[in-house]
């Protein structure tokens, strides 16, 4: 499984229905390239940005699933941001790559998976940042916003 | 017209600007894209408002004719140059006084003080130094920007780093864009200028720089208790998926 294989798991699993922005998924992808045990082709390559660690290619591959029809993207009233909102299509392919996933034996990482979107989905920013912060300073180093702990 | 800004921060300079260019008359008016923000001389860093025949011809003058434009100048004779420049332009007989509609923020890095600056340069020909903030362009544009800026007069720009001023002005920026003022609109433009050089904000970084405006605004309102919680408590029917337990 490729990190864009990842990417989509993330999205199709349980835990947040009405989808992700994108900073939860930044967050999401970033814990996962850490803890995940395995290789680099399977995750994105993360620099310390504004706020926190950041990954260009996420962005570019969320678009790419909008536009193939695997997620979409939903405005969120009030907001300037859109969520990415799984559908039918982004589940069935969540059970495809489940599938692939006990096949090429890396469940323990899909577990991993599914255990770092419960916890992205169920915090506010605030939290979600200092969390990420605290573990991994040194992706903190450029961010703009200032550090409670 | 145009809205143009540029905002004076601890270490640089910002230049924004809306990227709309509107022809015609009332009623009958086309908009397209154009670039309002750019390196104009090696150092120097150009945002322009008005009539863009007139602009262009500024900018080529900056490029091309005022060769004796040094960052190591002295910032009043790089002033006194700019005037010149711009008199040069006024007195260009195809311009036929549409200069009076045109204005221009010219930022670069002094090397003499050791600081970034910015001169704002007036239709009539009158030039002002930038301290904080600055506006330019359509008057009603201005005005709204002023108000988006003034609704964060608790921020010290000088107080603030160069990535924090850039979110500070994208938001001023993007909020007065949002108003729909007739004139202005479109993706914003932004660059920036430090020791280092001139640096233009490509729209990969702006995608970021969008986010983290809006998640400073998420996070504002999360201090506000009863406001949204989040995802996962969401009352809409779960579909998702999950992995096996261990062991099964």
């Amino acid at each position: 499984m490729n990190r864009r294989d990842w990417l989509l798991l993330f999205a199709a699993y349980e835990g947040a229905p009405d989808g992700l922005d994108p900073i939860r998924f930044q967050k999401g992808l970033f814990l996962f390239a850490r803890r995940a045990r395995l290789p680099a082709r399977a995750k994105y390559t993360f620099k310390p940005y504004d706020y926190g660690p950041m990954s260009p290619g996420i962005y570019k591959d969320l678009d790419t699933f909008v536009d193939q029809g695997l997620l979409e993207r939903v405005p969120v009233p009030g907001k300037r941001w859109s969520r990415y909102r799984p559908s039918k299509t982004t589940f069935r392919e969540g059970q495809r790559l489940l599938e692939q996933a006990e096949k090429e034996q890396v469940l323990d990482a899909a577990r991993e998976l599914f255990q770092i979107k419960q916890d992205v989905a169920g915090v506010g920013f605030g939290e979600l940042l200092e969390r990420v912060y605290a573990e991994y300073p040194e992706f903190a180093v450029n961010s703009i916003f200032r550090r409670s702990v | 017209m145009t809205l143009i800004a540029a905002l004076r921060c601890r270490d640089g300079v910002i230049l924004g600007s809306d990227s709309q260019e509107t022809r015609g008359a009332r009623g009958h008016r086309l908009a397209r894209s154009t670039q309002k923000v750019y390196e104009v001389r090696p150092g120097f860093l150009l945002a322009w408002a008005g009539a863009q025949d007139v602009a262009q011809g500024f900018a080529l003058r900056l490029a091309h004719r005022a060769d004796k434009l040094s960052l190591a100048d002295d910032r009043l004779e790089i002033k006194a140059r700019l005037h010149g420049v711009f008199e040069d332009l006024r007195a260009d007989p195809s311009i036929e006084g549409r200069s009076d509609h045109v204005e221009f923020f010219v930022a670069w890095w002094s090397r003499r003080e050791g600081k970034a600056v910015v001169l704002h340069l007036l239709s009539g020909g009158a030039g002002e130094w930038v301290e904080k903030w600055a506006f330019g362009g359509t008057p009603l544009g201005v005005e709204c920007a002023s108000f988006a800026a003034s609704t964060m007069r608790y921020i010290d720009p000088a107080e603030l780093v160069l990535e924090q001023a850039k979110i500070v002005a994208l938001k001023v920026l993007r909020d007065t864009i949002e108003t729909n003022v007739e004139g202005i609109g479109g993706p914003v433009q932004m660059g920036t200028v430090r020791e280092s050089g001139v640096d233009l904000v490509k729209d990969a970084d702006k995608r970021g720089l969008h986010d983290t405006v809006d998640l400073w605004e998420a996070q504002c309102a999360e201090l506000l208790p009863g406001t949204a919680g989040p995802p996962s408590e969401s009352a809409t029917p779960d579909r998702g998926v999950r992995p096996p337990i261990e062991g099964n």
